[in-house]
């Protein structure tokens, strides 16, 4: 037996759980694509027919403790008609392994007047709907322990703390950043106009920073000057006017700059996985 | 909303045993020709066959199940007897109709709230058993069955109805694990 369950959103330690409804359908589809999953990284693009995967889930900090134990439907409570507009997200719990989940935002809980057409005509008002999405936000499969997803920023309601994986810099590690001695503000550039894929790139630059040593640091510096001729220098720091000539130099400091042993054409990679 | 309607219906029957004993006291006889014990029959009857229909209506009762994830397992066929034995006593001592009413309100209004409406003994005459189930997760639920239980791994479900979310009922044939006796 198939089980739709629902979280609500509710203050205090009560089960915040509920049971939507219980039958032998299949409430989602196990995706045909799941395999070759890419085991997930923040400056990945995924292609529109692949999935990131989070392996040994269970060990997470972020994984949903419903997730870790066995399922049993009997221990949680009937979804109420009030506690409609208060749904987080939805899942099912499929085949005695797959957990489907979709967040539900309210703009997704449709209310409608209805004419039902069947054997009968019948008239409603006030009918309410969660639309199943074709492609849920995130499937757990037990047996692989491995959670699957397209978008983390759609999962984070779901798995709290789960952004860990893909964090904005905050303002102040932002400024710090700026402050170093190989950028040079010009132009009235601050912190204030550092926008958010780039506070992202702020994050996982001060990670790859820490593991440089001076000599590394500054085969990195030379390899953006030789990337990014137009990027300015002053006293050997690099002049940063604008969002765009940030990037340059985040881009540089992830080594994302290459040239193509055939014809030694330059380029960016604007997506990278790890080979091996 | 169709629950509740149920659950009074279950509450009616759980507490029209106290009608029939107060009629039997009364000697309330409805066919003058036969002998008293017919229309005691039929009072007796009537709460019986209506247990019976509740059985039936629980196929409009929404499913769940239970995959096997038990920990413990407790016999509750007796638990209701006491309860019974005082719902009996308080009809053999009401004296009239008025005072039989409202004390019946008010035990019928404390049963459908204590939401242990299901210790109705008729149950064991269509050959249900009650059982405190206890999940791996520490939650206790109350389970109506034909099947004789005896192990935890024995409890496994495919469907259940929900009378409420404490309590389940499982119309299935005895099948499985059943050594009787």
């Amino acid at each position: 037996m198939n089980h739709l369950m629902a979280k609500i959103r509710k203050r205090g330690n009560d089960n915040k759980y509920r049971k939507i409804t219980s039958d032998d359908n299949f409430y989602y589809k196990l995706p045909e694509d799941l395999d070759n999953p890419i085991e997930y990284l923040p400056d990945h693009n995924l292609d529109e027919d692949s999935w990131f995967a989070i392996s040994e889930f269970s060990k997470k900090p972020y994984c949903l403790d419903i997730l870790k134990n066995n399922f049993e439907s009997v221990e949680y409570s009937q979804l109420e008609k009030l506690e409609i507009d208060k749904i987080d997200f939805i899942f099912s719990y499929q085949d005695k392994n797959e957990y489907y989940f979709q967040r539900v935002l309210n703009s997704h809980i449709l209310s409608k007047k209805l004419l039902y057409l069947g054997d009968a005509f019948k008239f409603k008002e006030n009918t309410k709907f969660i639309v199943i999405n074709d492609i849920p936000d995130a499937i757990y499969l037990k047996n692989q322990d491995k959670l699957y997803f397209k978008k983390l920023t759609s999962i984070t309601s779901i798995f709290k703390g789960i952004e860990e994986l893909y964090r904005e810099a905050t303002e102040e590690e932002t400024k710090e950043f700026l402050e170093q001695s190989f950028i040079c503000l010009d132009q009235g550039f601050s912190s204030k106009n550092v926008k958010k894929s780039n506070r992202k790139r702020i994050a996982m630059a001060m990670n790859t920073m820490k593991n440089f040593n001076s000599e590394e640091k500054k085969k990195i510096f030379d390899y953006i000057k030789d990337y990014c001729p137009d990027l300015e220098r002053k006293k050997g720091a690099f002049v940063v006017r604008s969002d765009e000539d940030l990037k340059s130099i985040l881009y540089g400091i992830d080594q994302r700059y290459y040239t193509t042993p055939v014809k030694n054409e330059k380029r960016i990679a604007n997506s990278i996985i790890p080979i091996n | 909303m169709g629950n509740k309607l149920y659950n009074l219906f279950l509450t009616f029957n759980a507490t029209s045993l106290m009608i029939v004993i107060f009629l039997i006291k009364q000697h309330c006889i409805i066919i003058n020709k036969a002998p008293n014990w017919v229309s005691y029959l039929i009072f007796i009857s009537i709460p019986a066959l209506m247990t019976g229909l509740s059985l039936l209506c629980t196929r409009f009762l929404s499913t769940d199940s239970i995959e096997g994830n038990v920990k413990d397992l407790e016999h509750a066929n007796n638990v209701y007897l006491p309860s019974y034995l005082g719902y009996f006593f308080v009809a053999l001592s009401v004296p009239d109709v008025e005072t039989l009413i409202f004390v019946f309100l008010i035990l019928f209004v404390f049963t459908y709230f204590s939401q242990t409406i299901y210790f109705n003994p008729l149950f064991l005459l269509w050959k249900r058993h009650f059982y405190y189930v206890t999940t791996e997760n520490n939650i206790k639920i109350f389970l109506i069955t034909r099947k004789v239980l005896r192990k935890p791994s024995d409890v496994h479900f495919e469907n259940l109805k929900r009378i409420n979310n404490y309590t389940f009922i499982d119309n299935g044939g005895g099948k499985g694990e059943s050594s009787d006796g």
